[in-house]
């Protein structure tokens, strides 16, 4: 070998500085986002734990905890492992220093925005997707800085051929960004409120196909590259085999953007949709499941050293955890099996057996490793790590077995009819024999958080006592300009030595499945069919309608009856695509914690609202919702009225001229009516109190389609 | 292993048939059946043909096998040795078998098929996977031998002894290490296990039988028909039993003296009515219930349908979903007796007098 010609090594140096920031960054998020948790987990046995305050109430924190779970928490985590395992598989430096700190201090101050915008109730009402569009164009530009640092970085590679970690980099990359312009694309009003560009069953597709794909490609495909760096790296494995990598990886992007309307199973949205989410979402168990058997038997021969090594039993667990999740997700994709988990905490179970277990042991187990190596030292304390292990793994049991119980439990008794033909449970009941459960759920997450911050002690004492190097000497010869293959190669090697084709390919395979599920629902009229009586709201209803949003109550409250008679018999008549034609955003909602409220509209007084609303017990004995008192001493903002209906419009609601130009008159005139209704019932409040709006929106919900019916009987 | 493969895919498509079928009919009438299609005949006969033409073609392969000349005198001495004992353990691995003593077959419901001929086709088609079985052994056995690998074998050994993971055992894993590495991170060219291969291919079995079956047979019924039939059948079985238990008259309302009854219609009350109507019948939300002015008409009758219907434009839920027809009528009792009984805190009175 002529080692002098053609390998001369290069000496560069790795920055492990970004790693460490993104490092601590998981670490600090990853303890907020959980106590967040907590708060709302604890909420829900002890409701007076909202303080009666906005910023505090379920509704508000609920999408900081899941946003800060998701992006701040696992997405700090992703671009920790990515750092550190890009520079060394593609043996060079990050591209740029520059984009790096831009990257990390873009990330953590969208962060801030986003935990700051929602508590203070500026949210977009689309879940995992609630952050208003300025934090969305904020998103974008920092992903595409990350993006643009990751794919240079590939370019001035030492490396020949990229690994299967950095094929799962480059995907994640290129469908993030795809799923969060798609699903964004958003009508300003001002500068934190807009409204979502499609409506009704259509933004219930995007929002799903963004959502689930959310699950797909920030928290599966980043991990599972992690994981294909990592798990081998840490077990000193080979990987176990090289051609499953290519095929679940491929199976595994493609299938993946199809199962959005899985989550969609029994709604308004049309039967072949539907169909397409369950099949694809069964296609979905072996491309999920080669990565676990990938990540499982390339411990094969080194099982002895998962006794040892405790970053290697965290990673076992979620390696596991992730298969189970897999396994599950298609099977509640079934409709026999939807029509019973759907709306319940079965749903909460699930979710959390993949948070908590893959990407919140992974993540951990990721830490143990590479926080040691970073500050060249050992570990404080294996014993710590240990009990870490044990106690948070009791803690996912302790979180996911009541969730499961509670959730078929609940639906058991939601679809419970006597033999004369009565549903037996009042809705109520069935919150009431959840509390246990809640409880219990509650204890589970205390101990999960305990074992992580027995980690950060852990991790903390471990960079104390150890030296941290920031620029890590390295060297490799430079990349051959022209390759040339010696005899017999993989097919799949000739794209993983072009990362730009992989990019493009990669892109297309993502885009096949929405395009086929888009197009036809915007574009075949009988997807939706009309109903002539539904209306556009009122500028007082639409002012209510945005105090819904703004208070989360689509986190305990779903707008979608489903056609089967436990519903139809609870709530009124199952709810139909065109009746949801002027929402945007649509508020179908993924959880009852509260009933439906589809059709709550004429079902109760105004002033049962109102007493409701103040002090939910007082009219609901039991209840475990907060109370809203700021709604009866907030005046409504009328300040930006006609804007939103002019914004409306422009998206194609059939307001009109005199509409908007008699905005304010038409709203107090129906808040006057409101206003006298309460007078009644000896409730004295001035019209301009934001509670009159609300009340009128929750009176209107549903009562379009009652209209149509009367105007039957009438030409009959 | 080629071949195992076929077989392989015609028993996942039977099953997955099969599976599919009675996960969806359950609920079904046999008359629904009328419209017939595809009947399981059919899928039996296609069935039967299919393991047919495999069993000749992997005759076909063993012929050829024995009559080459380099095997035959290996064969000689070892096939000798063999024997067949062990093809009883079949009989127990088809459970199926020892059902058959069921008096109808499982899709009797479903198909013009007589008892008779279901079983009869069950059996010729457990006799080809006997056949075909036996075929499968003989040929990997043989194809050992010439290789000259003398492996234990035994007659379960087509079934059991696929190495589930058919992965290369660590000790010999170097052969298969490909020579690239990332970071000191080494690939193995394992093969894809062959459960996780077929598992796959199932689960697309699966979904475009799944669709054909809802979007082009119309076999399964969408969420709008399958409410229907829901409804239907509920009607039905709440009609039959209120036909039997039925108590309440609702043309002739009689007030229940019984106290226990109207104990128990005052707990009612306080759970589903005292929220609106005060916990004493006092009005607050809802109208005053122990004064003599009624919006709606204060006779047990009046009340009764009050409740039951409701006056939903008015914010009085109809109850008939939630609330027995007895039930409704102790409710209606409770009422009754707290006429006049003048509580604290009392609403005006609403609506017009009503006299008994």
């Amino acid at each position: 070998m002529n080692q002098e010609s053609s390998t001369k090594n290069e000496t560069f140096y790795y920055d492990n500085q970004i790693v460490k920031m993104f490092g601590i960054a998981t670490i600090v998020w990853g303890v907020v986002g959980m106590l967040a948790g907590l708060l709302i987990a604890f909420q829900l046995y002890f409701p007076a734990l909202s303080f009666e305050l906005p910023y505090t109430t379920f509704g508000r924190v609920r999408p900081i905890h899941t946003n800060g779970i998701i992006f701040a928490f696992v997405g700090n985590g992703i671009f920790l492992g990515v750092y550190y395992s890009l520079q060394r598989l593609l043996k060079t430096r990050m591209y740029s220093d520059l984009l790096s700190r831009l990257h990390f201090w873009g990330w953590q101050l969208i962060i801030v925005l986003a935990a700051l915008t929602l508590a203070l109730g500026f949210t977009t009402g689309k879940e995992y997707a609630e952050l208003e569009w300025p934090i969305d164009i904020l998103i974008t530009v920092v992903w595409v800085i990350f993006g643009w640092n990751m794919f240079f970085t590939i370019l001035r590679r030492r490396e020949q051929h990229l690994y299967v970690a950095i094929w799962f980099y480059i995907a994640t990359f290129i469908t993030v960004a795809m799923l969060h312009i798609v699903n964004s694309i958003e009508f300003p009003v001002h500068l934190l409120k807009s409204y979502s560009w499609y409506a009704g069953m259509q933004d219930a597709m995007v929002q799903w196909w963004y959502g689930h794909n959310a699950v797909a490609f920030f928290l599966t495909t980043p991990y599972l590259g992690l994981m294909y760096y990592f798990l081998p790296k840490a077990a000193n494995r080979p990987v176990f085999s090289y051609r499953l990598s290519i095929i679940h990886f491929w199976a595994l992007i493609f299938i993946y953007i199809w199962a959005g309307p899985h989550h969609l199973l029994y709604t308004a949205t049309p039967d072949w949709a539907q169909s397409l989410g369950v099949v694809f979402s069964v296609m979905l168990i072996a491309p999920s499941w080669g990565g676990m058997i990938n990540g499982l038997l390339t411990l094969r021969g080194a099982w002895d050293r998962v006794r040892e090594q405790v970053e290697l039993k965290f990673m076992v667990v979620a390696v596991t955890a992730y298969g189970m999740a897999t396994f599950e997700g298609p099977m509640l994709s079934l409709k026999t099996v939807n029509a019973i988990s759907h709306y319940t905490d079965w749903t909460i179970g699930h979710a959390h057996i993949g948070g908590l277990g893959w990407n919140g042991f992974l993540t951990f187990g990721i830490l143990y490793w590479l926080i040691p190596r970073l500050y060249r030292t050992e570990l404080y304390s294996k014993a710590l790590a240990n009990y870490h292990f044990w106690i948070g793994t009791i803690g996912i049991v302790l979180y996911a077995i009541p969730m499961y119980w509670a959730g078929f439990m609940q639906s058991a008794m939601w679809k419970e009819f006597t033999p004369e033909g009565q549903l037996k449970w009042q809705f109520m009941d069935t919150v009431t024999a959840m509390k246990p459960f809640y409880l219990l759920r509650a204890l589970g997450g205390v101990l999960y958080l305990t074992g992580t911050i027995l980690m950060v002690y852990n991790l903390w004492k471990t960079m104390a006592k150890g030296n941290f190097l920031a620029q890590e000497e390295a060297s490799a010869p430079p990349l051959q300009q022209h390759f040339s293959n010696h005899g017999k190669e993989h097919w799949h090697r000739w794209i993983e030595r072009r990362p730009v084709q992989f990019l493009l390919v990669s892109l297309i395979v993502v885009a096949i499945g929405g395009v086929i599920e888009f197009i036809p629902t915007f574009l075949i009229k009988s997807n939706i069919p009309t109903i002539a009586t539904v209306k556009p709201y009122t500028p007082l209803e639409l002012t209510g309608r945005d105090i819904y949003i703004r208070e989360g109550c689509y986190t305990c409250h779903s707008q979608m009856i489903r056609p089967f008679r436990s519903e139809t018999a609870r709530y009124g008549e199952y709810s139909k695509a065109g009746e949801f034609v002027y929402d945007h955003p649509f508020q179908w909602g993924s959880k009852r914690t509260g009933p439906d409220l589809a059709r709550v509209g004429g079902k109760y007084p105004d002033s049962w609202h109102f007493n409701h609303m103040l002090d939910p017990v007082s009219m609901a004995p039991n209840s475990i919702m907060p109370p809203y008192p700021w709604l009866f001493t907030n005046k409504m903002d009328l300040k930006y009225l006609v804007p939103k209906i002019k914004a409306l419009k422009r998206m194609g609601v059939p307001y009109t001229d005199s509409d908007i130009e008699n905005a304010e008159k038409i709203l107090k005139k129906q808040a006057d009516s409101i206003v006298n209704n309460l007078k009644k019932d000896k409730i004295n409040i001035t019209n301009d109190k934001e509670i009159i709006a609300l009340i009128a929106y929750l009176q209107r919900l549903g009562t379009d389609i009652k209209k149509e019916k009367n105007l039957v009987t009438q030409s009959n | 292993m080629k071949n195992n493969k076929n077989l392989i895919y015609a028993v996942a498509f039977a099953f997955m048939y099969q599976t599919s079928y009675s996960e969806s009919t359950t609920n079904l009438q046999k008359q629904d059946l009328s419209q017939g299609f595809p009947d399981i005949l059919w899928l039996m006969v296609v069935l039967i043909i299919i393991l047919l033409i495999i069993i000749l073609s992997l005759s076909k392969v063993l012929r050829n096998l024995y009559q080459s000349d380099a095997v035959a005198e290996k064969l000689k001495e070892k096939i000798r040795q063999k024997h067949l004992s062990g093809g009883f353990l079949l009989f127990f691995l088809f459970p199926g078998l020892t059902k058959a003593a069921e008096p109808q077959n499982p899709f009797y419901q479903y198909s013009l098929l007589s008892n008779y001929s279901f079983y009869f086709l069950c059996f010729v088609i457990l006799a080809e996977l006997v056949v075909l079985y036996f075929l499968l052994y003989k040929i990997k056995s043989t194809l050992n031998i010439l290789s000259g690998k003398e492996t234990e074998e035994n007659l379960l050994s087509p079934v059991f002894n696929i190495n589930l993971a058919e992965a290369v055992p660590v000790e010999r894993e170097h052969e298969i290490l490909f020579d690239h590495e990332y970071d000191g991170i080494r690939e193995l060219d394992n093969n894809l296990p062959l459960w996780w291969k077929y598992g796959f291919y199932v689960t697309i079995v699966f979904s475009a039988i799944y669709l054909l079956r809802y979007h082009v047979l119309y076999d399964n019924l969408l969420q709008e028909d399958e409410y229907k039939r829901e409804m239907e059948i509920a009607k039905k079985e709440v009609d039959e039993y209120l036909k039997k238990y039925s108590t309440v008259d609702e043309n002739n309302i009689v007030a229940l003296t019984d106290p226990d009854k109207i104990n128990e219609g005052k707990e009612l009350y306080i759970a589903n009515c005292a929220a609106c109507h005060g916990r004493n019948g006092e009005g607050s939300v809802g109208p005053n219930l122990t004064d003599a002015y009624w919006l709606h008409g204060g006779s047990m009758k009046d009340i009764y349908r009050s409740i039951r219907y409701g006056w939903v434009e008015k914010g009085m839920k109809a109850w008939k979903d939630d609330l027995s027809q007895m039930q409704i009528l102790q409710i209606t009792s409770f009422i009754k007796s707290i006429q006049n009984s003048n509580p604290p805190n009392a609403k005006e009175p609403q609506g017009e007098l009503y006299r008994e």
